[in-house]
């Protein structure tokens, strides 16, 4: 009976085309209309940010005049880039002391639908989107997690975290995980621990990238790459999840 | 003054059994929980980096809502002097007392530093969490709940004139619990009501079901552990007390009606609007892995049952409406567990095509609680077990003597 029910309800979705079925082609055509009237579809999500600086900053919306934090830290992933070498993570975790069971950055392999039993292959980075409005932040009791003032950075006050694990439940991006030998949960902080506040200028990862799929820097610099990325009138850029409201500072971009 | 009246011999082994198997289960339960401290919690315990609230959070939020029922159902009575109820007053707010220390000892076995709460939840608060809120106000009101208690208990002792003073702070140590209590369970609804991460919880909904469903919860449990305790000891239950379960019996159809509406709407809600999330999660419950878990326990036993025997008995079969409450407990658990783990097991990145890594590309995220985690819930069940009939024993029978 259950099944029944269940085909009904697929049915149901079937008659909403959905997103996530547009074939590249359309994808594309569309792409451009949007570069004239603001839209994009971003892989199933939909996102409207390009053109002009204000829609850029759909993410980091009200701080067009002025960023928070200075410096402002923030990543752009170029997708199509990435070929999945893994050594961004393997940097992560020699340089973060990162465990066997968790891990601070992933890389998923996406089957892009382009038609009937087509697709085309895209690696996708991931990490903590160090979010101007974070979930895990709002979420625990003790501030255990907090957002760094100076930096924007998502940091971890590891003596003060009580285990309840809340902020990994609040986390829309899955990037938080239990570490056993520090008994709290852990995180990317972009490297700040073991690499920016000792003068270090990347993030391991973006330093170990072989295909500069990660460019990391100050957003609220002008003349930083991530700041002309992001503020490109031409480029196309998004972010994942935009409809949580936690405004991320990782944004993801091809080309 | 009222009195116990034994009229039938009292089911001494059927005691014993809530004895040595609450007492059994509750000794088990807290060695599991101490283990997994030394072990590690991620040795013994089912949870993981995607589902890391388990069955040991169901079991907090689960007793924690009866715990708030019952407080409710106790005030009805004794704080706004509604006769007709103030004879479970007694009984339900010790049972209150009872659920939340049974809730408290799920979640303080679940969590992976406890004492650091004690600290940090002092020394560096953060206002805009739920969790702390619900900390405080639950820690608060149980406080006045037993304040409120022992003063009833010494007030019955002494004579009237000094009763009449404990009777009245006892009073307004109920008001400002039932308030704290009512703050807690609505700051418990938005633990996930405040999580946008899962759309299925996000909204201000949930603070409104969770206290429907502790209305539901507080008439199911009193007239259940009412009808136990006098089914179990052989006492007589006077006219009042006849008509107090009575009316109680009604409530639970009342509620029963209110939270299915509420379930129903949620659910065709989540259904239709097919928002990434609630609809998955949704689907995942009325037609996918957990369609048992919905249809049968949640709907049947944990609204249809108490429904309609509401209905048919009119509330008045007590012993009818004892087991519909017992069948009104057992669905809400299962609701609570549906409600807490199912929108976790959607995986974050399902919009994305994604097809590896393994872990992240399924359909749903495994979850299924391990033994240590079964050993701990029944732990906390067993406290509620011993916590009851030693109170029946203790307190006899909760009879207030003014």
């Amino acid at each position: 009976m259950f099944k029944k029910f269940s085909q009904w309800l697929d049915s149901l979705e079937d008659k909403n085309e959905g997103v996530e079925n547009l074939p590249s082609e359309e994808r594309r055509r569309f792409l451009k209309m949007g570069l004239t009237i603001t839209g994009v579809f971003a892989g199933g999500t939909l996102l409207s940010l390009v053109s002009k600086v204000d829609d850029v900053f759909g993410s980091i919306g009200g701080y067009s005049e002025r960023y928070p934090y200075k410096p402002h830290y923030a990543m752009v992933l170029r997708v199509d880039r990435c070929i999945d070498c893994e050594r961004c993570m393997e940097a992560c975790r020699r340089t973060n002391h990162v465990p066997e069971y968790g891990w601070r950055t992933k890389i998923l392999e996406r089957h892009i639908p382009l038609g009937e039993g087509e697709w085309y292959r895209e690696f996708m980075p991931i990490l903590c989107n160090h979010c101007n409005n974070p979930p895990c932040v709002r979420a625990c009791p003790t501030q255990a997690t907090y957002k760094d003032s100076r930096t924007g950075i998502v940091r971890m006050d590891y003596r003060k975290c009580i285990g309840c694990k809340t902020c990994m439940v609040a986390c829309p991006y899955d990037m938080r995980y239990f570490n056993e030998e520090k008994r709290a949960v852990d995180k990317c902080d972009f490297c700040w621990e073991s690499r920016l506040s000792k003068g270090k200028k990347l993030t391991a990862c973006a330093e170990a990238c072989p295909a500069g799929v990660r460019i990391f820097g100050d957003l609220s610099d002008p003349e930083s790459e991530v700041f002309q990325m992001v503020h490109s009138e031409t480029r196309v850029v998004w972010v994942l999840r935009p409809e949580t409201g936690a405004r991320p500072n990782v944004f993801y971009t091809k080309g | 003054m009222t009195a116990l009246k034994q009229i039938n011999p009292p089911k001494n082994k059927i005691i014993a059994l809530f004895y040595v198997l609450g007492g059994g289960a509750l000794l088990l339960g807290i060695t599991t929980g101490l283990l997994s401290f030394y072990l590690g919690h991620h040795l013994l315990y089912g949870v993981t980096r995607e589902v890391p609230w388990g069955l040991l959070i169901v079991t907090y939020a689960s007793f924690a809502i009866i715990s708030t029922g019952l407080c409710i159902v106790a005030a009805i009575g004794h704080l706004f002097k509604a006769k007709t109820l103030e004879p479970l007053s007694q009984r339900a707010l010790y049972m209150a007392i009872i659920a939340i220390l049974a809730a408290f000892l799920a979640i303080g076995l679940e969590l992976e530093n406890p004492w650091r709460m004690a600290i940090w939840m002092v020394l560096s608060p953060n206002l805009t969490s739920n969790i702390m809120w619900m900390g405080l106000f639950y820690a608060v009101a149980v406080v006045l709940m037993i304040v409120e208690f022992v003063l009833g208990q010494l007030a019955q002792r002494k004579a009237a004139a000094v009763a009449a003073g404990l009777a009245s702070v006892a009073s307004v140590a109920g008001l400002v619990g039932l308030i704290t209590d009512i703050l807690a369970n609505s700051n418990l609804g938005e633990v996930f009501g405040f999580i946008n991460a899962k759309p299925y919880w996000y909204g201000p909904f949930l603070s409104i079901y969770f206290i429907s469903n502790a209305c539901l919860m507080g008439f199911s449990a009193i007239v259940f552990f009412t009808w136990a305790a006098y089914s179990m000891f052989g006492w007589e239950m006077d006219e009042p007390l006849q008509k107090a379960l009575k009316t109680a019996g009604k409530f639970i159809g009342l509620f029963a009606a209110l939270v299915l509406f509420l379930l129903s709407w949620w659910i065709v809600n989540a259904l239709a609007g097919k928002v990434f999330g609630q609809y998955d999660t949704a689907k995942a419950l009325v037609a996918g892995p957990y369609a048992l878990n919905f249809w049968f326990f949640e709907v049947v036993l944990g609204i249809l049952v108490p429904l309609i025997a509401a209905i048919v008995y009119k509330g008045r079969e007590i012993s009818a409406m004892a087991w519909a409450g017992l069948s009104a407990m057992i669905g809400g658990f299962i609701n609570r567990y549906d409600l807490i783990v199912v929108p976790q097991t959607i995986p974050h990145y399902q919009q994305f095509n994604v097809v590896a890594p393994a872990e992240l590309a399924t359909k749903f995220y495994p979850y299924v609680p391990s033994v240590s985690e079964f050993l701990v819930f029944l732990g906390a069940l067993g406290l509620i077990c011993f916590g009851f009939v030693a109170g029946e024993h203790l307190f006899k029978g909760h009879i207030a003597k003014h």
